[in-house]
Formats: C-alpha cells, structure tokens, sequence
C-alpha cells in the first residue's frame, strides 16, 4: 500500500475518509517514509486526525508527516509558472483566475494537477491527498482528459496529457475508496469502483470498511426481555445484520472495526494506522 | 403565507432523513407540505413516490403532502428559458460551459434549489416547505448561493475577458485584445478564450433577471426557518458549530439542532462487566459510547446555549413517511412552530 508515490482517499460523506488518509500518512510516518498528507477541502478533518493546527498551501511539519492544504490560488499560480512556464504577469494570472472560476474544468485540473505534482517531487516519498466526496473526485480525475478535449494544442495541453498520465500509472497513483457499511456510503463506493474501472481514470488500490462492528457472541435476548442490557444486545444484533448486508455488496479489502470508547479523531487516526502495518 | 425551513449540516449525518420526517410530520398535523429532496436513498426515494422530479407530485396515502427532487439542469434551463430572450436562450442551452456551471459551479446547484423554493412560495400552495440542501453547499453556502451565483453572472470573469465595456458580439477581443490576452491565447491554443466570452457575453443577457430573482431568493432565505443536523462525531459537530454560530448572528432566531444517531441516555454509565456475561459487556461498550454522546451533546447546548433534540440510532432508516413522521414526533420536534 504505501510503496506507491501518491494515494487518493475518497468516499462519501462522513464515512471517515479523512482519518483513513490521516491514518495512512501516520504509517508512513512511522516507517520513516517522507510524507505529506495533502487536503483538498479547508483541511480541518485532516488535521483533526493528524492532531495539527488548521493547515495552509506550504508544508508544515507535524510529527513524522507534513500537512498541507491545495489552494486554488496559490495552486493556480504555481501551475502558470512551473508547469505553463507563462511570465509572471499579473493581467494573465487575472485571466486564468477568471477561467477557473467560470470553467469548473480548469479549476479542477489546477487542484489535482497541483496533488500530482507534489507526488513527482523528490522531497516526499509519499503524498497522501484526502480527497473530496467520490462524486467531485470523478470530475477532479476527468478534469485533464476534459481539459485535453478543449484544448487543441500547447503547453496546456500537454500538461493535462501527462497528469491523465500519472494518475493513470499503477506504480505511482492508486485510490483508497471508503465506505461505512450502510446504504448510500456502500451505493457511492460501488458506483466509483464502476466508473474508474470503466474509465481506466486510476488504479484501485483498497476498498475500506470503516467502522465495522464485532460479530455478536451472544444470542438475541427475546422481544420479552427488558432493561437496557437487552436493548443494547439488539441494538447490536440489528446493526450487525444491517452491517452484514451491505458488507456482502461493498466486498471490501480491508476492514477498519468499529472503536469502541475512542474519544478523539487524532486516537482514531493512530489505532487505524496499525491496520496499514500489518501485512 | 409559506413558511420554508431549511436542513443543514454535514454530509452523511442523515440530512434527507430528517427533513422527509419533518415534511411528514407537517403534513400529518395539517399543513399542506412541500418536501424538496436532494439526493435520497432509493427506498425513501420510493416511499416519497416514483415519480421524482421538479414538478410536486403527491406522496401517495398521505394527504397534504408532497414531494419534488431537485434537479439542477432542469432548473438551470427554466433560469434561461425565463430570463433570457429566446435566441440567447437557445444558445445558452447548448452552450457545454452552461452545463458546467449549472452541475458544477459550487453555489450553482445550492441557487437552483433556492429559485425552485421561491417559484412555490410565490405560486402560495403550500403552508410549508422543508428543504433539503445540497451536500456540496451544505451549512451557510447554501445562503451565500444568491450572491455567488451575481458574481459569476456578472464577475470578473467577465469584465477581464471583455474589457470595461461589454463590446458587440465579435468585437470581444479583437478590440480589446491586450497582450496578456495574447499570451493566455497562445498557452491554451486557439478559440478557447473567445468561446468562453461569447459565453459569458450571453450568461449576462440573464442577469437583470437573475439579478432581481436572486434578490428575492436572499431574502426568502434570510427568513426561512433552519434545522442543523448533526451526529455526535467532530467532523459534524465542527460543522454544526460553525452553521450555528454564523447564522446567529445576523438572524437572532436560533435554529433547532437535532442529534441523529444518539443512543439512550439511559444506557449512559458504566456497568459491571461480570466477565461470563456477553450481554452485560455489550451494554457496558455501548454504554460507554453513549455517555459519551450525551457528553457531546452537553458541551454543545452549553457552547451554543440551544437545546437539541436527539433522534435515535437505528439500524435502518424508517422506509416510510408515517414512519419518519413518528421519529421526529418522538424526538420532540415541532414542525409546526
């Protein structure tokens, strides 16, 4: 899992996708990988789990990982002039800033442009980007074949042909989707494994359980039972039947438990990283 | 006169659930109930009635209640078919950037939803409309939609591509070609720039329409009724925090919280763990996560000073309006007040 250069986690909404990515960087970490966990959002999930202070577009060191968030912006401006090799003007940053905010392709292709160029620096052995909800990252992972499409010829062009590139590339890229064993998050993890499959747009690299419940080792108390001891017992015997069902359609590879009397995100981030350490 | 509540709050914490039950309930205590749906599960999908779309179709066996899906490009369409003359509104139509905008542009669906809201507050069928937001505009975005949606419309894009002065159609930059221009147009290879001008030369043929609609929708927003949902994880809970506090302080009028996903608070504690009994060490590492919850929702109450309700931790979500109905009745949510 961790000899690739880039992992993207992804997955629906509350389904703990940023702690899974937190958890992931932490076992680099401690392997003495160098890391950066990367944010696509405000980074405040991420650095939650990584117990960090709110994260900006430069690096800051973290434990064994650094943190970072992709700003638009500051992406956007970097993206003109490393990669477009464009002057430093400001009138053209002003119409490329334009063109990102009116052509969602652009901005897209800025953002995971700017994750994939982190993954190809010789500074980190490994970036791990918590990535947004599995239906904008299809349009993030699209956005340089799209780009590509309008785009007839140039540096830009070129550009977006070596990013579809990259992601593309089993030895470098793959994605992490997780999913809660529950209706929509089970729905969205399958209708991603569909379409990157479809697409060819990145590897697979796992597909997460996340808070998977302990098999009960007790029998079902009876309807007549009463007390909170027998509601709890079926309490727990309803979500693991529930659980149950949607694990058979998810067919996961790896299966975080559920943490019982966990507190705190940075704890739930460490416990998850052991997952990443046994073979 | 309609009143509109709105569901907000953190992506997967039940958002679509909650807000059916609140319709539901609405409806059953005599309001006639619009429930405005973003993205529901299919077997709530197929309990609110198979024919899911923008237009309000009745929620079969339950009276006074209906239901519509919010559908962003439909509703994007009806923008341009309404504020445009028909030649530029063809072309917007068939314009793939227009398409972009409507489905991707953040604030774009959030707006399309608020715009359907406020055609059924002017058309006055309804008493009450119980909103479900969008998950990518989730909390305030949702509000701050009117305003974006002016600034694309109408923005710097705009005036950058197209100089101070909006010049005729294939004027654009031949005219007002500066060198900057030259160089964003020799980096992209060809038309792209003049493409997305004409574009957004005919996107602003809306604005005046949009400019007066979105004013309006602001408003509606301003006095719209908002329940937050949260569960008791900190992603949430951050989330919930920040919607609470935010829309504090222009309103006054506090929202109603509601915890989903809540254990009992009777199960809160510790319990002795004779080490033979399964079931008794199954309370005590539930009863554990549920002091816990109560926990979480204490700190809450007493950082916001609002008293949240607590809907139950199921298996499954209720499959049915009546169902739903009863969950927020027995939560102690009045959909009425």
């Amino acid at each position: 899992m961790l000899e690739r250069r880039l992992l993207l986690v992804t997955g629906k909404g509350g389904t703990g996708k940023s702690a899974v990515a937190a958890s992931l960087a932490i076992a680099a970490g401690r392997r003495g990988l160098r890391v950066l966990a990367l944010a696509m959002d405000d980074g405040a999930g991420l650095a939650r789990h990584l117990r960090a202070d709110s994260p900006g577009p430069l690096p800051r060191r973290c434990g064994d990982v650094s943190i970072a968030l992709v700003d638009p912006g500051a992406a956007l401006d970097q993206y003109l002039r490393l990669r477009i090799r464009v002057p430093r003007l400001a009138a053209v940053s002003r119409i490329f800033a334009a063109m990102a905010e009116t052509v969602p392709g652009v901005r897209d292709t800025v953002m995971i442009g700017k994750v994939i160029y982190e993954s190809t620096r010789s500074r980190w052995d490994l970036v791990v980007a918590d990535a947004p909800p599995t239906g904008q990252v299809l349009s993030y992972l699209g956005a340089p074949a799209t780009i590509a499409g309008l785009v007839p010829t140039g540096a830009v062009r070129d550009q977006a042909h070596w990013m579809a590139q990259t992601l593309k590339d089993p030895r470098h890229t793959a994605a992490l989707v997780v999913a809660t064993p529950e209706e929509l998050p089970t729905i969205e993890a399958a209708g991603f494994v569909a379409d990157i499959a479809r697409t060819g747009s990145i590897p697979l690299a796992a597909v997460v359980a996340n808070r998977v419940l302990p098999a009960a080792d007790f029998d079902d108390p009876g309807p007549d039972a009463a007390g909170p001891a027998a509601a709890a017992a079926r309490h727990h015997l309803a979500l693991v039947a529930a659980q149950q069902r949607h694990l058979a359609t998810l067919a996961p590879t790896q299966t975080i438990p559920h943490l019982f009397g966990v507190r705190t995100p940075g704890e739930t981030a460490e416990l998850i990283a052991d997952v990443w350490e046994t073979p | 006169m309609t009143r509109v509540t709105l569901v907000v709050g953190a992506g997967g914490v039940g958002k679509t659930t909650i807000a059916a039950g609140i319709a539901a309930l609405a409806a059953r205590r005599g309001a006639r109930t619009l429930a405005i749906t973003v993205d529901p599960a299919r077997r709530l999908a197929d309990a609110l009635g198979t024919t899911l779309d923008n237009h309000p179709s009745p929620v079969p066996g339950h009276d006074r209640l209906d239901a519509a899906m919010l559908d962003a490009a439909a509703a994007w369409e009806q923008i341009a078919r309404t504020h445009a003359d028909p030649a530029t509104a063809r072309r917007l139509l068939a314009n793939p950037y227009f398409r972009a905008v409507a489905d991707r542009f953040p604030s774009g669906q959030a707006y399309a939803a608020g715009e359907q809201v406020l055609t059924h507050v002017d058309a006055a069928g309804y008493d009450r409309i119980v909103v479900d937001t969008p998950p990518a505009a989730g909390g305030t975005a949702f509000l701050h939609a009117p305003r974006r949606i002016r600034t694309l419309v109408a923005g710097r894009a705009l005036r950058v591509l197209t100089g101070p002065r909006l010049p005729g159609r294939r004027l654009i930059y031949s005219v007002t070609a500066r060198p900057a221009l030259m160089v964003a147009d020799s980096v992209l290879g060809g038309r792209l720039l003049e493409d997305i001008a004409e574009f957004l030369l005919d996107l602003s043929a809306i604005y005046p329409g949009i400019s007066r609609r979105s004013r309006r929708v602001e408003a509606m927003l301003q006095h719209a009724g908002v329940v937050v949902v949260t569960t008791p994880d900190p992603g949430p809970i951050a989330e919930a925090r920040r919607v609470t506090t935010e829309r504090l302080v222009p309103r006054g009028v506090p929202p109603e919280i509601v915890f989903n996903r809540m254990l009992p608070a009777g199960w809160a504690g510790t319990f002795p763990t004779p080490a033979a009994d399964p079931i008794a060490q199954n309370l005590a590492r539930w009863g554990l996560e549920a002091s816990h919850h109560q926990a979480v929702l204490n700190a809450f109450a007493a950082h916001t000073g609002l008293n949240p309700r607590s809907v139950p931790w199921l298996a499954a979500a209720p499959d049915s309006p009546a169902a739903l109905a009863d969950l927020i009745a027995a939560a102690g949510i009045d959909p009425v007040s």
